[in-house]
């Protein structure tokens, strides 16, 4: 696959919230996607910084968009505030998902060449797969 | 043009996420629809989540079934998979993810008791105007205070502290030489 892979942006109140669910989607897709934790406030309080959601869509764009998923509602006002400034809304989409459940799908789904919109997808279809 | 395909095989290990993950990306590259069928439940190769949700484990049979264009081709990959990445070590660690880059988020730290308990006496000295040459020569007094601190017994320091010194707590004697900050609780905003 040389095709760009579409990146992955999590963005949670707590650094640790994100940057571990970072870890484990990573671990579980084999590690070719780019996956950008952007948890916790500029002084690492919980909460979300814009300007960290703002560095983790650039980072995680690679050519193929980026997927975004906030962890709890207000995280979603930070995302779309940043959002409303990115101007290209077609590269980006907010998914509405569980977060460690997406964040796995979408990652695994990013890593085996799915485009944005399957990303997307596979991270929302996490609502709907029951664990036992 | 297309045809069904199956095979299967019995685990090596226990069917967990790595192994899950890896299943359903290589599933992901087929264009055939593929399935995998453990004790009874089948779950699409492609969702992740499916997979780990069979809960599969060791020594169980699993099937894999393939319908599609490269249908033998997604069978054949996914069995290898099974067959290997459900044995210890059977996958390599993949490479850690970076968080965004920006202000560091370490945990903030207090200076060290050396400055803190010199400075403190300062303030209470300073407080109780005792001397009017103390307040005129803080230099002085924070090195004799830092020279006098190892001596003084704890329990007259705090006897000696204004209510607002006590109250929070500020003499660590003998306590590491950075202190986290205590968790602040603050609404999730």
């Amino acid at each position: 696959m040389t095709a760009a892979t579409v990146g992955i942006v999590l963005v949670s109140h707590s650094a640790e919230l994100a940057a571990g669910a970072a870890h484990l989607a990573a671990q579980v897709s084999g590690g070719t996607v780019t996956i950008i934790a952007a948890g916790g406030t500029d002084d690492g309080d919980l909460g979300t910084s814009a300007a960290k959601v703002e560095r983790g869509l650039s980072e995680a764009e690679s050519g193929a968009g980026v997927v975004v998923l906030p962890d709890l509602g207000s995280a979603v006002l930070t995302v779309r505030a940043v959002l409303e400034d990115h101007g290209d809304a077609q590269s980006v989409l907010l998914a509405d998902a569980p977060f460690v459940e997406g964040a796995v799908a979408a990652t695994v789904t990013a890593a085996a060449g799915g485009d944005i919109k399957a990303v997307a997808a596979a991270a929302e279809e996490a609502r709907h797969v029951r664990k036992l | 043009m297309s045809a069904n395909y199956e095979q299967g095989i019995t685990l090596a290990g226990d069917l967990h996420a790595r192994p899950a993950g890896a299943l359903a990306v290589a599933a992901g590259r087929f264009a055939s629809a593929v399935s995998v069928t453990a004790g009874g439940q089948t779950a699409d190769a492609k969702s992740v989540l499916g997979v780990m949700g069979l809960g599969a484990t060791s020594g169980q049979h699993v099937t894999v079934s393939a319908a599609g264009p490269d249908a033998p081709e997604a069978v054949a990959a996914l069995i290898t998979i099974l067959g290997e990445a459900t044995k210890v070590g059977g996958l390599p660690l993949a490479a850690d993810p970076k968080p965004a880059t920006g202000p560091s988020s370490g945990p903030v730290m207090y200076p060290s008791t050396e400055v803190v308990i010199p400075v403190m006496i300062l303030l209470i000295a300073a407080s109780r105007r005792s001397s009017p040459a103390e307040t005129a020569r803080p230099a002085e007094v924070i090195a004799r205070a830092r020279r006098a601190s190892p001596q003084r017994s704890r329990k007259r320091e705090i006897a000696r502290a204004p209510w607002f010194v006590r109250q929070n707590h500020f003499f660590i004697p003998n306590g590491p030489s950075c202190v986290p900050r205590p968790p602040v609780s603050r609404s999730l905003a």
